[in-house]
């Protein structure tokens, strides 16, 4: 009689697979491994420095900061592996390694732990530290400047969107998109290949982790900005399949704006919030001052969630 | 809350791959070629890419080296980067070390080297010209090379 176990009653979630935070890091982990290689395979030692040292470094500093919050270590649900690897794969592969110490010490201590770690951090981690590095060290961060002593065997050896921004479509016209797509271009070691982004997406959206409502409508976003520039003055505005497949908007559609804290839960905000994303990407890289728009936008459509978030069904019932 | 094997193996991969980091930061050192791939020269009007592989190799526009680095003629001891010599006047009159390497003060002191900026625009500019390539002269197309 009056065995203690019948009587207990626990909340919600009554039927658990058992997968959580460690699963989702990992996973998200693995479908942004193959555009990494693809870096490694590229740029070689130094790309693979990049992303060891990233990884290590952001898993350190969590857990320094957990040391000296006097907290528990969070480093196992691989939250901070996660940033400090997509952290990486936005940088040049020629990124000394005081830059790569400076920039997850941002993403982690200023992007993440001071809002109180995961799930409370208003802005993705990675946007934030990238657009704190880009604006300091810009040339360092110049993907032109710094791979000056890399041989390339790319189709062209400047970073197309540079070289869009500085001298107009007809500099990138010569350029097959399918080379593009395959990550010939110089740009940051683990965001050049689309393909492998791509794969690393669809992988994330079939298993769950990530909504295909974001990434699908950042990328449409940007599809149909950049197409009605380029109907109005195609001789100063490149075509839209050119916007889509250089600099940061694959990973950008993929695994910055689809992340968790900093991105909407319901329809209708997700795809305002890709749109937006997208729009404002194009928008800066057309008329703005930096070659790319994606960290930017995204810092941006980040500020905007928690507003479209407010669109949401109605609660049934009401107050008394 | 994250179980202990998650956290071992969290710290594993920091400590691995922090090794890894610093044995491709310290054993393969970022350093430049010998023979430059492409060089991005900092100027006061913006920034110019110039790739100096292209313009060397056979497969490219095949200039030999001697074609740019003039000083001593045909001589391995021109190449070096054009900025050693070409330089902005210094203040107190003294020559670039790099002359000093060979001539003696007394020698060169009326000698003129023009500098950098005159250079590159007379050697970039006289050669596209003859061959009726790439950027030309011009005041309207500065921004043909010089990306602000």
């Amino acid at each position: 009689m009056n065995s203690k176990k019948t009587l207990i009653v626990s909340h919600a979630p009554f039927w658990h697979d058992g997968s959580g935070i460690p699963e989702r890091s990992y996973h998200t982990i693995i479908a942004a491994l193959p555009a990494a290689i693809v870096g490694i395979a590229f740029y070689g030692t130094p790309a693979l420095g990049v992303i060891s040292l990233a990884i290590s470094s952001a898993i350190l500093w969590e857990l320094l900061l957990n040391r000296a919050m006097r907290q528990p270590p969070t480093i196992g649900n691989g939250n901070a592996a996660l940033v400090g690897l997509l952290l990486a794969m936005v940088l040049p592969a020629s990124t000394p390694w005081w830059i790569v110490l400076i920039g997850t010490f941002l993403a982690i201590v200023i992007g993440m732990q001071i809002f109180g770690g995961i799930g409370a951090n208003p802005f993705n981690p990675v946007a934030l530290a990238f657009a704190i590095l880009m604006v300091s060290y810009k040339n360092h961060l110049d993907f032109d400047a710094g791979l000056v002593n890399f041989t390339l065997s790319f189709p062209s050896s400047t970073d197309p969107l540079a070289a869009l921004k500085a001298f107009g479509p007809s500099a990138v016209e010569g350029l097959n998109y399918m080379d593009l797509f395959l990550g010939k271009q110089v740009g940051a070691l683990g965001s050049t290949c689309g393909l492998a982004l791509v794969l690393g997406g669809l992988y994330l959206i079939l298993r769950g982790f990530i909504r295909w409502e974001i990434s699908v409508s950042f990328l449409a976003g940007v599809f149909v900005t950049a197409a009605l520039f380029n109907m109005a003055d195609p001789a100063r505005f490149a075509p839209p399949a050119f916007h889509l497949l250089t600099g940061f908007t694959m990973i950008g559609a993929f695994f910055l704006a689809t992340e968790t804290s900093s991105s909407p839960v319901n329809f209708v905000p997700m795809l305002i919030y890709g749109a937006l994303g997208g729009v404002m990407t194009v928008l800066i890289r057309n008329i703005g001052a930096y070659v790319d728009g994606v960290i930017f936008a995204i810092l941006l459509i980040n500020l905007i969630n928690p507003l479209v978030d407010k669109i949401r069904p109605k609660a049934i019932g009401k107050v008394a | 809350m994250t179980s202990k094997k998650q956290l071992l193996f969290a710290y594993g991969l920091a400590i691995h791959l922090l090794l890894i980091g610093i044995i491709c930061y310290a054993a393969f050192p970022a350093k430049a070629p010998d023979e430059p791939i492409r060089i991005m020269y900092q100027t006061n009007a913006g920034k110019v890419l110039f790739d100096h592989h292209t313009h060397t190799a056979a497969s490219g526009y095949g200039a030999t080296c001697f074609d740019c680095h003039h000083h001593p003629s045909d001589d391995d001891s021109a190449l070096i980067a054009c900025g050693e010599c070409h330089q902005a006047p210094a203040e107190d009159g003294s020559k670039p070390e790099r002359c000093l390497d060979c001539h003696d003060e007394s020698d060169i002191e009326d000698t003129e080297i023009v500098s950098r900026a005159d250079a590159f625009h007379q050697q970039c500019t006289e050669c596209h010209e003859q061959f009726g390539k790439g950027p030309q002269s011009g005041s309207e197309n500065c921004s043909k090379c010089h990306v602000l």
